[in-house]
């Protein structure tokens, strides 16, 4: 994708609708591997226009992904199984937290 | 274009990034939202499996019980294989690593003293040697079918999320594994070294104080009241070793290396061994009663063994159905077979023999051998190698097994012990279990009796045809010295062949030709009514069973027949309600008993300390939480039996395990000499004890702010694993180690009543597990029967299946699928 074509999608009419489908696509590849949320971080940290709007997109998805895993626990009925777990919970937070960010902010430096 | 600050805060991120990666990979794989193994087992929805045996289907139940029906019985076994991993299996794997010495490589460094005492008494090949005698049997089939259902969940399914807590790796279940969990149970049934424990009071406290280790406990409650029904027996009559003629070689005055004679000081050994002794708590109840005194005119019997509270629980509950097979109960994890519960026409329960099935041989040692008559022997070694869990890797650790020609020898701090138990044999409990979930009449239970080695049980049974039965099943050694019969409560010299047992061969087939013979065995047949509470079987059994030491103390047994005669004697029928009802019993006949001794010593006590003893005065002795005159005799009995024999037994370096049971305590006269202060001029008297002791509990009621005996009697279950979101919730606690309603809180473990099953063939059935059927964290049912059991109400329980669609459908594999063993 060529400098200006990358600079539409960020800041062009389509910048929504790139970030849906990134954070669609990232929560897939979340379902599947923990790395997914790298990747995850990665492609909402692309469309961001800025490094700092990359790591609120990080940050957002993030959270994102913790409201979607959450409602899974509750269909589940695990959910407050979940939050009594004490530290594996908090890694869990953690972990959907600060791996799309830091993501998000690497790939915003290098694409 | 990047600014220079976002630059940065990129190149940091990478960096961040890489080295998150690089650090906490195991750590993300563990516990990423949706992905991580540890939320592998969330969801557990319907499924459809293949099978190497034919089809089944299992309906899971409110509670989580497996209903598994089958067109064939190996079909049938390999679907309990896959339930059982699919809800159980880390504590199944725990527990064959725990029996079989291989825990330190799960658990690391803390394990590896566990590891050493069972690979030092190879369980493994006993469990081996039981494998090799049943596998032609009709249990040999459904053995290996279970391991395959095991072996298929863990290879398709995700595995529970303890493994990947642990990081570690699940290996394939086998035949042996299942017999490896029955000797765990057995080993803690019946394994003891109490022997040991009698020689070091001997040695350090003296001859005189074996008189608190009667050979009889004073009571009148032995489980069978009048006669027993067995065959005429006389012990002389049995087979001798057949070398016994050569027992009395004298020793050769050579030098010993490790050898000692029986009256040496074994505490060093002793404290090594002490953890994997019987536990105090362990213990069980259960009656049977005839349909005459029933409304109903059939049987009924109740059931509660006394184990281990753990998490999860002990025992799993099933149902299985396939052709000419029906039953329900419970099992342990890894076992295949119900071994506590019913058929459609028989129900069986069991309670341990609280007999002598363990000795002890020491030997004249030398240069590594062993003097065995008059000859030294070179020990049977093999040295293994124990893998270590360390950091992210492993360490071996070496370990030499020794063996004598009576059994695995154990040694510590210079002093060493053969064993010998009956469960080092080849062994055929598992058939027996077999047995009994094909039970269709009273006969059928006796087959299973009749094979039944280890771990001695009380089994009760009755049928729906109305028979009732009491039989003390198991495999009873006669010891034998210079050709005469001994008793078993002594160490035994190996050297010169004391104690042997004829027909006993260690890891091998025991011809069991000089043990009592089944027809010999304790019996009665149809009782009225019949209640077993692990105290002495009989008065005066034609054969040595035990001793005070390994009988229960009568408390809980004596109870029980009060509630059963009263009823008997009453219009009233003994119904499963009733039955219910004495199982939720939590007055304490040893309160009954020690109470007065208490309110006896008033004058002696201090008028703060005389109010927390007036709340003994009119006390109806029921251990219940909401209880402060509970908590103030509970505490009291505590003390009073620490200030009684803690002065002699802490002088001599002997703790509280040595104490002689509480009914001894109680049949001290008022001016024993155990009762005097060794530190004080004075001689002190029971009063002075009791009263010392009162202040004690007044001090303790205070320092931590008791208020009833809920408060100190809590249950506190915790998994393994030390993680608190898979540990039990708290909550207080009725009953005590001496009331029916059984729960006992000890420092470092809790015992009480694994289930509570009460089935009455004219009326309802009724079970209840202290926790929940699965071990999966994630289930509704990891702990969903708790409430239900700590307030003693059931479920109710029938042979029917759920009409509801299955949960697990196994299907017919295609031809060619190889099926191994």
């Amino acid at each position: 994708m060529t400098g200006d074509r990358l600079a539409a999608v960020r800041s062009g009419r389509g910048a929504d609708l790139a970030l849906v489908l990134a954070t669609v696509l990232g929560l897939v590849a979340t379902a599947v591997h923990w790395t997914g949320l790298v990747l995850a971080g990665a492609l909402v940290g692309v469309v961001a226009s800025s490094h700092a709007r990359a790591l609120v997109h990080g940050l957002s998805f993030g959270g994102v992904a913790l409201l979607s895993f959450a409602a899974w626990l509750a269909v589940s009925g695990s959910l407050l199984a979940w939050t009594e777990t004490g530290q594996v919970f908090l890694l869990t937070v953690a972990t959907a937290v600060a791996l799309p960010s830091l993501a998000a902010v690497s790939i915003r430096g290098i694409v | 274009m990047s600014s220079p600050v976002g630059r940065a805060a990129s190149l940091v991120a990478v960096a961040l990034l890489l080295a998150a990666g690089a650090l906490g990979g195991t750590y993300f794989g563990m516990a990423a939202p949706f992905s991580g193994d540890v939320y592998d087992t969330v969801t557990q929805g319907a499924e459809t499996v293949e099978s190497p045996y034919g089809s089944a289907t299992v309906t899971y139940d409110r509670w989580g019980v497996p209903h598994v029906s089958a067109e064939n019985e190996r079909a049938l076994y390999f679907a309990v294989g896959y339930v059982q991993a699919r809800d159980r299996l880390f504590q199944m794997d725990l527990q064959r690593r725990l029996i079989g010495g291989r825990l330190s490589a799960v658990v690391g460094e803390r394990a590896l003293e566990s590891d050493r005492f069972h690979r030092s008494l190879d369980f493994e090949g006993a469990a081996e040697a039981s494998w090799e005698r049943v596998r032609e049997s009709a249990a040999g089939p459904s053995l290996s079918a279970f391991a395959d259902g095991v072996n298929h969940y863990a290879e398709t399914r995700p595995l529970p999320p303890e493994y990947a807590l642990l990081d570690v790796e699940f290996e394939a279940w086998t035949p042996v594994d299942s017999l490896l969990v029955g000797k765990q149970i057995a080993w803690s049934l019946s394994g003891s070294f109490t022997d040991l424990r009698r020689a070091t009071v001997r040695s350090r406290l003296g001859e005189e104080a074996l008189a608190l280790y009667p050979d009889r406990l004073d009571h009148e409650t032995p489980i069978i009241r009048g006669e027993s029904d067995a065959a005429a027996f006389d012990p002389n009559d049995t087979v001798a070793p057949s070398d016994a003629s050569s027992a009395a070689v004298a020793g050769t005055g050579g030098e010993t290396d490790g050898g000692a004679g029986t009256d040496a000081d074994f505490a060093g050994l002793y404290d090594r061994l002490e953890p994997y002794d019987t536990r105090p708590g362990v213990g069980s109840n259960s009656w049977v009663v005839s349909g005459d005194h029933t409304a109903s005119g059939k049987p009924a019997l109740a059931n509660d063994p006394h184990l281990s509270l753990t998490v999860p629980g002990v025992w799993y509950e099933m149902h299985l159905r396939t052709d000419g097979m029906e039953t329900r109960g419970v099992a342990f994890p890894g076992i295949p077979y119900v071994v506590i519960g019913r058929t459609a026409d028989v129900a069986w329960g069991f309670t341990n023999v609280g007999g002598d099935f363990t000795d002890l041989y020491t030997y004249e040692t030398r240069n590594g051998s062993y003097r065995y008559g008059d000859e030294f022997r070179a020990f049977d070694t093999r040295v293994e190698s124990i893998r270590v869990k360390e950091g992210d890797g492993y360490r071996t650790v070496n370990h030499t097994v020794r063996k004598t020609v009576h059994g695995p020898v154990v040694r510590r701090a210079g002093r060493q012990v053969a064993v010998a138990w009956p469960g080092f044999s080849a062994t055929n409990e598992s058939l027996g279990a077999y047995r009994l979930n094909h039970a269709a009449e009273i006969n059928d239970v006796e087959r299973a009796a009749r094979i039944w080695d280890v771990p001695a049980q009380n089994l009760v049974a009755a049928t729906r045809d109305g028979e009732t039965l009491y039989v003390a099943a198991g495999k009873y050694p006669i010891r034998r010295t210079d050709g005469r019969v001994v008793r078993g409560d002594r160490l035994f010299d190996g050297s010169a062949k004391e104690g042997e047992w004829a027909g006993y061969t260690p890891y091998g087939n025991s011809s069991w030709r000089g043990f009592v013979p089944f027809e010999a065995v304790p019996r009665v047949e149809n009782p009225d009514y019949l209640a077993t509470a692990n105290q002495r079987t009989m008065d005066d059994p034609p054969f040595y069973v035990g001793t005070g030491e390994t009988y229960a103390d009568p408390y809980r047994g004596q109870r029980i027949y009060e509630r059963l005669d009263r009823r008997a004697a009453s219009d009233e029928p003994m119904d499963a309600a009733f039955s219910r009802s004495v199982q939720r019993d939590v007055r304490s006949v040893a309160a009954e008993a020690f109470t007065g001794y208490a309110l006896a010593a008033t004058d002696e006590m201090s008028p703060s300390t005389r109010e927390y003893a007036a709340t003994l005065d009119g006390w109806n002795y029921s251990m219940r939480a909401d209880s402060e005159a509970a908590l103030v005799y509970r505490l009291w009995i505590e003390a009073f039996r620490n200030e009684t024999f803690g002065d002699e037994f802490a002088a001599a370096g002997l703790d509280d395990d040595y104490y002689p049971k509480l009914s001894v305590l109680h049949g001290l006269p008022a001016d024993s000499e155990w009762y005097d202060d060794r530190s004080t001029p004075a001689r002190e008297t029971r009063a002075d004890v009791a009263a010392r002791a009162m202040a004690t509990a007044r001090e303790r009621i205070e320092r931590e702010g008791y208020e009833t005996y809920g408060d100190y009697n809590r249950l506190d279950l915790n998994h393994p694993f030390q993680r608190a979101f898979l540990d039990y919730p708290e909550r207080p606690m009725d009953g005590s180690l001496f009331t029916v309603f059984n729960f006992w809180n000890g420092p470092s473990t809790q015992h009480g009543s694994s289930m509570r099953m009460v089935v009455a063939f004219g009326e309802e059935s009724n079970l209840v597990l202290p926790g929940g059927n699965s071990g999966v964290f994630w289930s509704d049912h990891y702990h969903d029967q708790l409430g239900l059991w700590v307030t003693g109400r059931y479920r109710t329980v029938t042979m029917a299946t759920p009409e509801r669609e299955p949960t697990i459908v196994f299907e017919s594999a295609p031809a060619s699928t190889e099926v191994d063993g």
